[in-house]
Order: C-alpha cells, then sequence, then structure tokens
C-alpha cells in the first residue's frame, strides 16, 4: 500500500472516529465501540497469523478468558473497576495461552490450527457444564465497570471514548512490537522455520512468546467486550468467534498492518445488517471462500493493488 | 460386574466403531490431499440427514429397504465430496495450508444452514431399524448397535485389503507417499485426488446414515464431531488410517469408562488423553508426517 | 587461491562417523579433520555420502554411530540449534531464506540473532543503527541487493543471499553445501568468485560440497573424496587429481 495512500487513509480515520459522537447516531456508535473493541482483537490475532504464520481457531478462548474474568470478579469478589479488572484479566489470559501454548506451539501447524480448536471448544464445554460456577449456559450479567471511580453509561459516549484511548493504546503498543526484533523474529519463523533452526534458535520458543503476547490483548478485548454487552455467555469460547475473528483478519487483509482494524470494522458493522437475516450462516461460509479464493490480500490488499494502478497510471 | 463391564466393552467398541469411521475417511482424505477437511463433519451430518429423506420418502411397503439408505446416501455424501474437491478445492491446492482450512471450514457454515433450509430447525430422527437385542452373557444389548460395530470392523477389513492388495489401492498410498514421483509415473493423480474426496466422505456419510436412529440430527451438530474427529486424527497421526482404528479404540474404552463413573467430564478425559500421548509423542501414534 | 599457511590446530574431528537410512550405509566409518582456517572440499559421485556427512557436522542428521568432537568438545550428542550456537554454521544446497522479507532483512534478522537481541520487543528495528550498516556492507560484498523481498531475487542471488545469512553469523565452521548447484556454468565462476575472497580475508574455516572439480582445485586447499560412505583419498587438489583410484569413482577419465 503506497505510503501517501496509507498516511492518508489514517488520517481520515482517526478524524472519523474522533469526532463521530458528534454526527452519528447511537447504535452506529455502539458498532463503532464494538468494532475497535474487536479490532484489537484482530490485531492480536494477526500477530499470530500474518506476523508468525499461524493460525488460531481458538482465539475465542481468550475472549471468553477476558469476559468470564471480569463476570466472575464481580459476582463472586465483588470488584467493579477496570483498573484491577483490566490487568487481572490479561494476566489470567496470558496464563492461559501459555498454558495451551506450551502444547499447541510444539505441533506442526496445521495440528496447532486443529488443537486450538479443540482447546477452545474444550473450555465451551467446562463452562457450560459448570453452570453452578459459571451460569452456564445462561452466562453471567454484567454490570458496567467503573474507571478510578468514574461511572460510564453503556454504549454512550464516554465509554465510546474509553475503548478509544484503549484501541490507539493497543495498536500502537501491537505496532511497536511487530517492528520490534521479536517482531522480524517470528516473521523469520513464518518464513523458515527451518533455517530459523539451523541460525540457533528455538522456534517454539517465539511462537510461544507470540501466542502469549496475542492471548494477552485478545483478553483485553474480551474485557471490554463484555463490558459492553453485559453479558458474558459461554459461546465467547465457542469456534464461531474465534472463525470470526480469523475472517476480519482476512477480511481486511493480514499482510498489511492495518488490516485487521479495517477487516474487524467492516465485519462489525456486515454482521449488524446481515445476523437477522434467517440464513446469514450460508453468506459466512460463502463470503469466506469468495474472499480466500478471489481476494486473499483482503480489503486492504485489494485497494492497496487498485490505488498503485491508479497512481502509476496517472504518473505515466 | 460381569455384566457392567460386558455393557462398558460393547459401549466403547460402539463409540470407537463410529470414531473410526467418522475419522478413516478424514485421514485417507489428508493421506492424499495434505488438507485437514474441516468439512469433514459436515459430510458426516449430510449422511445422517440423506437417510433420514430417503427413509421418510420409502412407501411402507419397501420398508425393508431402509437397510440400504445409509450406503446410498453414502454414495451421495462422497458425491457431494467429489463435487466440492472438483469444483473449489482443485483450484487452491498451491495455496497456504491453513487458507485451505480456512475455506473448508466456511463450507460447515454453509452445510448448517442448507439443512436448515431443507429441513428446517428442529431435530430430526427415526426409530431403530431393528428393535431385536441381543443377549450377551446376560446383558441385553441393542442389535443394532452391534451391526454397527460388525460393520466398522468390516470397513476397516476393507480398507485394509483396498490399500495392500489392490492397484487403486497402491496408486493412492504412492500418491499419498510422493505425488511428484507418483504423477512423473504417468498416474493421473489429478484423478486419484478426486477419488480419494469422493470415497473418504463416503465413508463420513455412511457413518452418519447409521448412526441416524441412535442419535439423530440437529442443525449445529458438527461442532461436537468435529472436534472429536480432530481428536482422533490428532491422537492416530494425520494421514494414518491404522492410528485411527487404534485411536479411536482408546478413545471410545475410556469414554465408555468414564462415563460409568465421571459422567461429567467426559470430554475433558478425552482431551487429557489426547494431551498426554501428544505430549510424549507429538505427531501421534502412527504419525510421521512428510515435509511437502 | 593464494598462499596461506596452514594453521594445524583441529577445529573439528570425526571418528567412526556412521549413518544409514535404512538399509543404506550413506556414512561408513569416516575419520576425518578439519583444520582451522582452511578451506576443505568433499567431493564424490552422487550418494557417495558427501551432503549427508556436511549434515552430520551441522547436526541436521542424528549420528547413528561414532564421535564428533569440536574445539575440543564433544558435540556427538548435540542438535543443530546448539551447534548452530557453538558456531558451526550451515548454509543450503537448496536457499533456505526468509521469503517475505527483503534481503536486508534477511541478514538483519541473522545479526539480530547473533548479537543475541531476538526477543526485544522494542525500539523498533529501525534504531539498530550498527546493525542496518553491518547488513549493508555484507549484502555489498555479497553482491545481493538488498530491498527485494528474498522471493523475487534470481537463483544465483539467492544462492549467495544463503551464504551472506551463514557468513553474517561470524561462523567458526561454515559449511557451504554446493554453493553453485543450479546455478548456469558461466555463473558458476562469478558466484564462486563473489564467496570465496570474502572467506578468505576473513579466514573462515570452510568445508564445501562440490561436483566441479575446477571449482575444487581453484578454491580449496585440501579435498576428500568420499565413495560409498567411506573415505576414499584426501589431499591436496593436485594429489587428487592425478590420483587414479579417484578418477574411476568420480568418471573423468
Amino acid at each position: 500500500m503506497p505510503k501517501r495512500i496509507n498516511f492518508f487513509l489514517i488520517i481520515i480515520g482517526l478524524l472519523i472516529l474522533a469526532t463521530g459522537p458528534a454526527y452519528f447516531p447511537g447504535f452506529t456508535i455502539y458498532l463503532f465501540t464494538y468494532g475497535m473493541i474487536m479490532a484489537v482483537a484482530a490485531l492480536a490475532l494477526n500477530i499470530l497469523l500474518g506476523y508468525t504464520g499461524l493460525m488460531s481457531f481458538g482465539h475465542g478462548m481468550f475472549i471468553g478468558s477476558g469476559g468470564y474474568t471480569v463476570a466472575l470478579m464481580m459476582k463472586y469478589a465483588g470488584i467493579h473497576s477496570f483498573e484491577i479488572l483490566i490487568p487481572v484479566s490479561i494476566l489470567i489470559s496470558a496464563g492461559l495461552a501459555v498454558l495451551v501454548g506450551c502444547f499447541c506451539t510444539r505441533q506442526i501447524e496445521i495440528y496447532f490450527s486443529m488443537l486450538t480448536l479443540a482447546f477452545g471448544e474444550l473450555l465451551f464445554a467446562l463452562c457450560s457444564k459448570f453452570y453452578s460456577f459459571t451460569g452456564g449456559t445462561d452466562g453471567i450479567r454484567v454490570k458496567m465497570p467503573t474507571l478510578f471511580g468514574y461511572i460510564f453509561s453503556r454504549g454512550a459516549t464516554d465509554f465510546y471514548y474509553f475503548v478509544l484511548a484503549l484501541f490507539l493504546l493497543c495498536t500502537a503498543a501491537i505496532w511497536v512490537i511487530c517492528h520490534s526484533p521479536f517482531g522480524m523474529t517470528i516473521q523469520a519463523v513464518r518464513d523458515n522455520e527451518l533455517r530459523v533452526g539451523y541460525l540457533g534458535l528455538l522456534v517454539m520458543k517465539y511462537r510461544l512468546i507470540a501466542f502469549t503476547i496475542s492471548g494477552a490483548f485478545t483478553g483485553l478485548a474480551g474485557v471490554l467486550a463484555v463490558s459492553l454487552t453485559g453479558h458474558a455467555v459461554p459461546e465467547l469460547f465457542q469456534v464461531f468467534t474465534s472463525i470470526s475473528i480469523v475472517f476480519m483478519v482476512i477480511l481486511g487483509g493480514h499482510t498489511s498492518f492495518l488490516g485487521p482494524v479495517v477487516g474487524a470494522m467492516v465485519f462489525v458493522f456486515l454482521q449488524a445488517w446481515l445476523k437477522p437475516l434467517l440464513f446469514w450462516q450460508f453468506f459466512f461460509g460463502l463470503s469466506i471462500i469468495v474472499l480466500v479464493i478471489f481476494l486473499p490480500g483482503g480489503v486492504l490488499g485489494g485497494v492497496g493493488i487498485w490505488a498503485r494502478r491508479v497512481l502509476t497510471r496517472r504518473s505515466s | 460386574m460381569l455384566e457392567l463391564s460386558i455393557n462398558i466393552v460393547l459401549n466403547g467398541l460402539f463409540y470407537a466403531g463410529i470414531l473410526f469411521l467418522m475419522s478413516a475417511g478424514l485421514q485417507i482424505i489428508f493421506g492424499v490431499l495434505r488438507i485437514v477437511n474441516f468439512a469433514h463433519a459436515g459430510f458426516y451430518i449430510m449422511g445422517i440427514y440423506f437417510t433420514y429423506a430417503i427413509i421418510i420418502a420409502l412407501p411402507p411397503e419397501y420398508f425393508f429397504l431402509i437397510w440400504m439408505a445409509p450406503p446410498i446416501s453414502a454414495v451421495l455424501v462422497g458425491l457431494l465430496g467429489l463435487a466440492f474437491e472438483r469444483g473449489l478445492l482443485k483450484h487452491i491446492y498451491h495455496r497456504d495450508h491453513v487458507f485451505q482450512i480456512l475455506v473448508t471450514a466456511g463450507v460447515v457454515y454453509i452445510i448448517d444452514d442448507l439443512i436448515r433450509f431443507k429441513w428446517g430447525g428442529y431435530s430430526i430422527g427415526v426409530g431403530p431399524f431393528t428393535s431385536a437385542t441381543l443377549d450377551i452373557g446376560g446383558v441385553v444389548y441393542p442389535l443394532y448397535n452391534l451391526l454397527i460395530i460388525l460393520v466398522t470392523l468390516a470397513v476397516a477389513i476393507l480398507l485394509g485389503i483396498l490399500f495392500r492388495k489392490t492397484d487403486i489401492g497402491r496408486v493412492i498410498r504412492a500418491t499419498a507417499h510422493d505425488e511428484e514421483m507418483t504423477k512423473a509415473m504417468g498416474v493421473n493423480v489429478s484423478m486419484v485426488k478426486a477419488f480419494t474426496f469422493f470415497f473418504g466422505s463416503a465413508i463420513a456419510g455412511l457413518a452418519g446414515g447409521l448412526m441416524l436412529p441412535v442419535t439423530g440430527g440437529w442443525p449445529g451438530m458438527g461442532n461436537e464431531y468435529l472436534i472429536l474427529s480432530f481428536v482422533v486424527i490428532a491422537l492416530a497421526g494425520l494421514g494414518s488410517v491404522n492410528g485411527a482404528l487404534i485411536a479411536a479404540l482408546i478413545i471410545g474404552m475410556v469414554n465408555s469408562i468414564g462415563i460409568q463413573f465421571f459422567p461429567e467430564i467426559e470430554l475433558a478425559i478425552i482431551f487429557i488423553i489426547m494431551v498426554v500421548i501428544l505430549t510424549v509423542k507429538p505427531s501421534g501414534l502412527f504419525g510421521a508426517v512428510p515435509r511437502r | 587461491m593464494g598462499e596461506k599457511g596452514l594453521n594445524q590446530t583441529i577445529i573439528l574431528k570425526t571418528s567412526g562417523l556412521a549413518k544409514h537410512f535404512g538399509g543404506v550405509h550413506a556414512v561408513d566409518g569416516v575419520d576425518m579433520q578439519i583444520f582451522e582456517g582452511e578451506v576443505l572440499s568433499i567431493v564424490g559421485a552422487n550418494g557417495a555420502g558427501k551432503t549427508t556427512l556436511l549434515k552430520l557436522i551441522s547436526g541436521g542428521h542424528p549420528i547413528d554411530r561414532g564421535q564428533m568432537s569440536f574445539e575440543g568438545l564433544d558435540v556427538s550428542r548435540l542438535g543443530l540449534i546448539q551447534r548452530a550456537r557453538m558456531g558451526i554454521i550451515y548454509s543450503f544446497q537448496i536457499p533456505a531464506l526468509f521469503e517475505h522479507l527483503s534481503a536486508l532483512d534477511c541478514v538483519r534478522i541473522t545479526l539480530l540473532t547473533r548479537e543475541g537481541k531476538t526477543v526485544l520487543f522494542f525500539p523498533t528495528i529501525e534504531k539498530f543503527q550498527p546493525i542496518r550498516s553491518e547488513a549493508e556492507e555484507i549484502l555489498e560484498m555479497f553482491n545481493v541487493p538488498r530491498s527485494f523481498p528474498a522471493h523475487l531475487l534470481p537463483h544465483g542471488q539467492r544462492k549467495l543471499l544463503d551464504v551472506a545469512i551463514a557468513f553474517a553469523l561470524k561462523p567458526k565452521l561454515l559449511l557451504l553445501d554446493e554453493p553453485t548447484s543450479g546455478v548456469s556454468t558461466k555463473e558458476k565462476g562469478q558466484v564462486m568468485d563473489t564467496i570465496m575472497p570474502i572467506i578468505q580475508k576473513s579466514n573462515t574455516t570452510t568445508v564445501i560440497v562440490e561436483h566441479d572439480m575446477e571449482i575444487v582445485t581453484r578454491y580449496s586447499q585440501r579435498v576428500i573424496v568420499m565413495d560409498q560412505g567411506k573415505i576414499l583419498a584426501q589431499g591436496a587438489p593436485q594429489e587428487i587429481l592425478n590420483n587414479p583410484k579417484v578418477g574411476e569413482v568420480l568418471l573423468w577419465r
């Protein structure tokens, strides 16, 4: 994606996000909020997918771990403040990632995908079964947490700006990580794990670290998601959540850094539009197939190619 | 005590049988195409529904023909798989594996909604093909379940014969082992892949058809079976049909024992077995995935 | 290939080294030494065991029988990762590059590995100026353009980049697996003319597996001829060329 266009689009995007609440209706703001939350999850997944070359079909488990940490801490420990809930959820999600990751990253890539899916479903099953503790399939209702005493009104402008701030923070953090020495190392692992071994590095170590970082950020997304929707449900752990995140990344383009953000926004709005349809799963599955076959670079990939073509045509 | 043991063993064999039938096709497909077909569970479900459709279409005088329903639906599912492979998969063989998996995952959603579209969102079921039972050591066990166990055994033996003694079986094994080499020897590898997909999907369809009277069917049932078949093939080692048999037996037996004593955590037990074995041998019991 | 006083220090020594695949004894009892600073070539017909021997040294294949010591330490049981960390660096016959990274980044990540900086999450790569400079230098020496992603480079440059990556690690023992394979006859000389001066200037102990006797004669100080998994002969290139037994197995009568 040509640098000029990139910069231009980012500025426009930021302007829209910053001033949105002034002219968009409440529901649109709700969708933007949700979109930014999912963008964090998508960026986190792309650390694993785009940069490390691993496709996890189980990232829903981190949305779930983040969300349920909030729900359970509220219900059993009476903790209602973001300043405690967020760090704790991130830690727990990271811990879960280490646990699951230790096992999954040992395996070859195909197994990795299968096993992450399996673990996600296992957690879904466990969550549904222990209803006395987790509320089972009904889930747990969650009140909006406070921030240093400040009380948010759910889905309204103040929460929107809180999420915006966190979103910008996370995006910056993930950007730094991806462009750091560690970021280049995981790309090397993605491109040729054999060579990485011959350089003297332990491939699994880097995959595990990437998985943990990815899980931690996704856990944060889970905290915010559950705070926004007000309801922690076992479905968060399920494969549909996980595949949705993968779809967002592919939709926006996994080869560019901001692709996942675009994909998440588009997906959230699309889903809101299509969910009421009776056979939305059909369109979901179909769009996955169409996307993978015809637009492998995703939206940003396609726009990038188009932009480059337009620019070179203009200059010739 | 004896009765309990017999019950556990029979149930274990029964469960193992279905797991094997579900996973054998996956293994064969993986061996040749190197794809983990997420849609395989979808084909299993189609087997259930096709069988259902055939049965309810049968006029009462021909009810004895219901035994034909599973095999017929197996062929239909096989054709479905063939269409999928030729129409879709063939075009993305050159792509990264994870994208191939993603495409097969997308198909599951399509199949699920197609089922909802044709048969509605409610569950379907039929009565057992036969209510006959057999007395085994004091345990009264449904004949139908025993038949399923026998069918599984027959399929396992037939597969063994197919792969070792027949020409087409050898060709499939050769392709699975080294595609380039086999192509260089003049074999139409593309046809082999198509046939393999047909065959593997048909086995899944057969499994579904046989299980219809036992579990019935409902949209969204794919999840559980997807996970189970994954656990089986991960444990077995990708591509190994023998491994699938052993893995199915292990999981079937442990599950059967586990249900008697800890019904709540049956899934967890299966997981624990898988985790333990894969930690010790990451490529699975019989697995040795050659680099592509 | 200039005059170079051979340092008689033995850097690698094997005794009774053996490796078999199924019934085939690819390497069947090899006793050899590698002297520090030398350029040693291993030649032989296809299947003679050259590449297997090289991989046994690099750790790519585990040793079935026999012993290997490097700088005095027994490395027989060590895996390829540990051997790489000790300075035994392998360069691939079929280039193993980081395909989506630019050539510059391929070398940069190698340098970061050498400097032990791979688990740093900040600052961004661009801030590491000395690494960038060194990477640019190395690419210039090897004549590889720096900004194209590796998968777009022509074959000859991919081979050079593969060697450049190995070289960037400042290996104590550099193993080149057929550095000119797949390269047109015309270019073979160019490739070696690029690589060898760099190796000689840095006094890197190098083992080259090669088929082309002309290249072997021109660039190496010592040659080991392998046949059916065993060492048939070894010595200076001229001796080898004059050895009738060698001529037989290498089929250049």
